[in-house]
């Protein structure tokens, strides 16, 4: 009797405690009431539903737990290939993205200064009466973090529609360099492994690489192979000590832009030494230069002009460029000339925002290749992709201004001819030339029109280019006082970007819609919406689509296809159309499902063959090329190229490269010398500065400065400096400095013995701060192929600022 | 936490444990009058997920000069004392009590504290290391418990890389270190496990991703509001089931 009535007891009291402990939430109040038990695990009224992480390229899953119509929490799925149910902090907070109180939640323009709320009506016929008037002279600007049937509509919205290559992503700033060097050595875009390379690796390479900070959750996939007894060398070859340096055995410490030097001294070495792997050599591999004029194709050379290339990358010679000691050149030839270890490469901003980004990758692409370390588990040149959908989004999808789905190109008539053809658009209607790239894009659009401006309307999407571009006085704020040039910002919050936007548009974001992501090993993802968007926010596909309808009841031509009938006609299962550029009438057919099947054609042209929407409903994501088995079942690819995985290689042939650029089969191992870089430091600029990111923000900090649990671990951008440097200035540990370069001046505090540790000479400033914009520092040359920026280095110089009396510098008041 | 086996206490337990009963049911009627009021004043202020943590070292960023070295104390260890008396652990602590409401209620207030959700990675109410994530695992692999400040047990396997989830509760540079206003309001903790009958043992309220060893809450290390009264039982699993749904096991 006594045991029940204690536990009564207990219970009741328990009840009571859960209910003082959360009113307002229903969890434990009924049961108070009632004094029964408290609520079964799991019938709290939260719903789950699983969704890839808004944030990086890596493709988490997360499982959104909504109560109320509000997402409130947050697990790692389980189920999850890539992630296995854990997270990093971004991930587990990536709920919060959704509620910080300045949400975007009414259309506004301009009017004498001052944004002032108008309807999406208004909104919608300001955007289409400007496209209208002038539809070369407007452009869009597009992100991958554009889900793929928002990229594919503005793609197609654009080059099939208006006739208009000038559509760029902000993936041209991230990973555009991967991209030409995938096309320059295989012939097709994207890494041929995948994460799976990281359990089987018995060596990997981090090129200019902080996966502990950028990537989370594959480095400790990578790492917590050690906490079960695996052995696994890591080396670091970078500019600065990192988070992952910790992890290294071995630190290689080279002067920034010399990694050229360092894969050459590789190559140098597997050659001299006759360590390289003939034989794969022989079968697979042909040999390349650059040609003049510089394309991306280059010129065939023979492998003889190729060994010719090298002979000067002795490793003393690398060692007196690139600061590597030669006896870290030679271990690192040492472990590529051993064909029974496995190495994969790993590599992201650092290789890629560079202005001999191109030639980085397709070396190391080369030093791989040489040596036969590819196409096995474990053996793979792997770069990663910063946002969730680059490569869903922007190099599958094509909204690059010179691509097309598919990985088709405008310059070529099939491709076009192609694309024409699924669109059943009119012979002639997408034009042969790229249109501006990201770069040249923002240059016209704040140069004047008189002087050649010839962009007078942007429209941007999901980024902020007014904080993430290069050398913002240049290239962004250029546009002030231009009365002519139009800025239209689909955003979620108030953002660098919305500061200067004539127009804004409040967007649904994430599980606020439906979406679909490719992650960087070629995953495609699917979601559902999950809750609504606040206020007047809309979907961003649905932006693109109600604009092309006001174009089309214009009687923009563009918006019809060759039978008349308008360019996103949706219909639901009866075959009726369903008018979805009305926003109540959006969610009644999936809009999603239907952009998806009309594209997925497309991803037949380079087998990178995508499967039905509903297989990606069901799975955690699925690696292309998908494809279907004589039983029906659809299987994925893990390794690319490789017989024992690819059902595309034929039989027999081991390894086949079946879009090579030479159509033999071949992959291209190029010759690419150092050369210096655009910018280094000298007697008034003596510092080499450097940009990047940390693990609390992600990229511009738009959603993750908005997150109390983020923003409070990492407040504020900082400089961190070499000890040595700042005694020699005078500056101490959270000192306000003055940081400088040709393009601008910024004020920040000195952070030394930090999170990193720059080597003497050498600064870095993380750019996730609006208050703190390191891009007005930065430089906007850019690779010759990829038209990427270097946001890697520049000559700055640092000088302290005077002290405020009495109060600790770096301190709040 | 079940309590199917009478005390065996000495004689005496059992008007001591009458007289806590009474101030149990006391605090219960309290409680549940409290819970049930339409505009309640709860017990504790209701926890939001942003509420500023009050426990901001006072000590500059910067190097202290060699006067300051001696009166002022920073870093994860300011707290303790060096006071033997203080360090030793209470015996009683070592007779577990089942916990009370209010014990209880307290622990699950702390736990929200640092927390932006329930099942959220705790954020770290101390200074860290920046670079050497591995150092955390230093004095939370075992746990450790110095005078009142506890280490907690790491609660799931040691991964390497702490700082992945675990950020500080307050950063390295507050200059700007507001913050910013947000409308999230996270999933709060639950009232407990479901018992098939009274005198059940409780399943388990909440998922084991990631809190793979009960002990690091529930041990005697534990808040006294988690602490289990039986800590000689090691298989904790064997009496309390987990959620599939919880779990995410077959859905």
């Amino acid at each position: 009797m006594s045991m029940d009535r204690r536990s009564f007891i207990r219970r009741s009291a328990m009840a009571a405690a859960a209910a003082a402990l959360a009113p307002g939430l229903d969890l434990g109040a009924a049961s108070a009431a009632s004094g029964a038990a408290g609520p079964a695990p799991g019938a709290t009224g939260v719903k789950w539903d699983k969704a890839p992480c808004r944030f990086c390229g890596t493709g988490c899953h997360v499982q959104v737990g909504v109560e109320g119509g509000r997402v409130v929490a947050i697990a790692g799925d389980r189920q999850a290939e890539v992630n296995r149910g854990l997270l990093c902090v971004k991930g587990y907070h990536v709920g919060l993205a959704l509620y910080g109180e300045d949400r975007l939640t009414r259309p506004m323009l301009r009017k004498n200064g001052r944004l002032e709320p108008i309807s999406w009506d208004e909104a919608l016929d300001t955007i289409a009466g400007r496209i209208m008037a002038a539809p070369e002279r407007f452009a869009f600007y597009g992100s991958g973090q554009w889900t793929i049937p928002e990229g594919y509509a503005a793609n197609k919205f654009m080059k099939g529609g208006l006739g208009n290559n000038h559509i760029d992503p902000n993936a041209r700033l991230c990973m555009a360099s991967a991209v030409t060097g995938f096309l320059a050595t295989y012939g097709v875009d994207e890494p041929a492994g995948c994460y799976d390379d990281l359990d089987a690796a018995d060596v990997v390479i981090l090129w200019g690489n902080n996966p502990a900070e950028m990537h989370p959750v594959l480095f400790s996939r990578l790492i917590d192979r050690r906490a079960r007894g695996e052995s696994v060398r890591i080396i670091d070859i970078g500019t600065r000590r990192t988070r992952s340096t910790e992890h290294a055995q071995h630190y290689l410490e080279f002067r920034p832009q010399t990694d050229l030097a360092i894969a050459n001294g590789i190559a140098h070495l597997l050659v001299q030494r006759g360590t390289y792997d003939a034989d794969f050599v022989a079968k697979h591999l042909a040999f390349r230069a650059d040609s003049e004029p510089a394309t991306n194709a280059g010129k065939a050379i023979t492998f003889e002009e190729f060994k010719a290339s090298l002979a000067p990358y002795t490793p003393e010679h690398v060692e007196a460029v690139s600061g590597v000691k030669a006896a870290d050149i030679r271990m690192l030839a040492d472990l590529f000339g051993d064909r029974s270890l496995r190495i994969t490469s790993l590599w992201c901003m650092g290789m890629n925002q560079h202005t001999r980004g191109t030639a980085i990758n397709t070396l190391v692409h080369g030093v791989h290749l040489l040596s036969g370390h590819f196409g096995r588990p474990g053996d793979a040149p792997t770069s990663l992709t910063g946002q969730p959908s680059a490569c869903g989004t922007v190099r599958e999808v094509g909204t690059l201004a010179h691509a097309l789905p598919g990985g088709l190109v405008v310059t070529d008539q099939a491709g076009r001819d192609k694309a024409e053809k699924l669109w059943n658009l009119p012979p002639g209607r997408i034009q042969p030339k790229p249109g501006h790239h990201t770069v040249e894009m923002w240059k016209r659009f704040c140069t004047p029109t008189a002087d050649g401006g010839d962009i007078a309307t942007l429209w941007v999407q999901v980024t902020n280019p007014g904080q993430t571009l290069p050398n913002l006085h240049a290239l962004f704020r250029g546009k002030e006082g231009l009365a002519d040039k139009f800025l239209i910002v689909s955003d979620v919050y108030p953002t660098a970007t919305t500061a200067l936007a004539d127009l804004v548009l409040p967007s649904a974001m994430w599980v606020e819609k439906n979406g679909m992501y490719g992650n960087s090993e070629r995953r495609t993802q699917q979601w559902f919406k999950m809750v609504d968007p606040p206020g007047e926010a809309r979907d961003d596909c649905w932006q693109t689509i109600a604009v092309a309808r006001r174009l089309h009841d214009l009687g923009h031509p563009g918006m019809k296809d060759k039978d008349g009938k308008f360019i996103f006609s949706i219909p639901d299962a009866t075959g009726a159309e369903v008018p979805v550029w009305q926003w109540e009438r959006y969610y009644d057919v999936n809009v999603d499902r239907h952009l998806f099947e009309e594209y997925r054609p497309f991803t037949r042209f380079k087998h990178k063959d995508l499967a039905p929407y509903d297989e990606y409903v069901a799975a955690r994501g699925l690696r292309w090329p998908v494809v279907q088995q004589p039983d029906g079942r659809w299987r994925e690819t893990m390794f690319r190229f490789s017989e024992f995985d690819d059902g595309y290689v034929a039989r027999g042939k081991g390894i086949d490269f079946y879009h090579s650029p030479t159509k033999d089969g071949r992959a291209q191992v190029w010759a690419r010398p150092y050369e210096p870089p655009p910018e280094s430091p000298d007697a008034d600029y003596p510092f080499w500065l450097c940009t990047g990111r940390v693990v609390e923000h992600w990229h511009s900090g738009t959603m993750t400065m908005r997150i109390p649990q983020l923003r409070r671990a990492m407040p504020s951008a900082y400089v961190e400096m070499h000890p040595e440097d700042a005694r020699a200035l005078g500056i101490g540990n959270g000192d306000e400095v003055s940081v400088s370069t040709r393009r601008g001046e910024l004020s920040l505090p000195a952070w030394i013995g930090g999170r990193g540790a720059p080597p003497r000479g050498s600064l870095f400033i993380p750019f996730f701060d609006e208050t703190r914009l390191v891009n007005l520092l930065t430089l906007d040359a850019h690779d010759p192929f990829s038209k990427q920026p270097d946001y890697k280095k520049c000559a700055a110089r640092v000088a302290p600022r005077p002290r405020r009396a009495a109060t600790a510098p770096g301190r709040s008041e | 936490m079940s309590h199917t086996a009478p005390p065996t206490g000495p004689p005496g337990g059992r008007s001591l444990l009458e007289v806590g009963l009474t101030v149990v049911i006391g605090i219960a009627f309290a409680g549940y009058l409290v819970g049930t009021r339409a505009a309640p004043t709860p017990a504790l202020t209701p926890v939001t997920p942003f509420a500023l943590a009050e426990a901001v070292v006072d000590a500059p960023d910067r190097a202290l000069t060699w006067g300051e070295l001696g009166s002022v104390r920073r870093g994860p260890n300011q707290g303790p004392s060096s006071d033997l008396a203080a360090l030793a652990i209470p015996r009683s602590d070592r007779t577990p009590a089942p916990p009370g409401p209010e014990e209880r209620l307290a622990a699950l207030s702390s736990r929200a504290e640092r927390r932006a959700y329930d099942g959220a990675p705790p954020t770290v109410p101390h200074a860290i290391d920046q670079v050497r994530a591995g150092y955390c695992l230093s004095c939370h692999a075992e746990g450790m418990r110095l005078g009142d400040r506890v280490a907690r047990r790491i609660s799931h396997p040691p991964y390497a890389q702490c700082t992945q989830c675990h950020v500080a509760s307050e950063g390295p540079l507050r200059a700007a270190g507001i913050a910013p206003p947000s409308t999230f309001a996270g999933l709060r903790g639950h009232a407990g496990g479901e018992r098939a009958w009274p005198g059940a043992p409780p399943t388990i309220p909440h998922t084991t991703l990631m809190r793979e060893d009960c002990a690091s809450c529930h041990g005697p290390a534990g808040p006294v509001g988690l602490r289990t009264s039986h800590p000689e039982r090691g298989s904790c699993t064997q009496c309390h089931a987990p959620s599939a749904v919880l779990d995410q096991r077959g859905g």
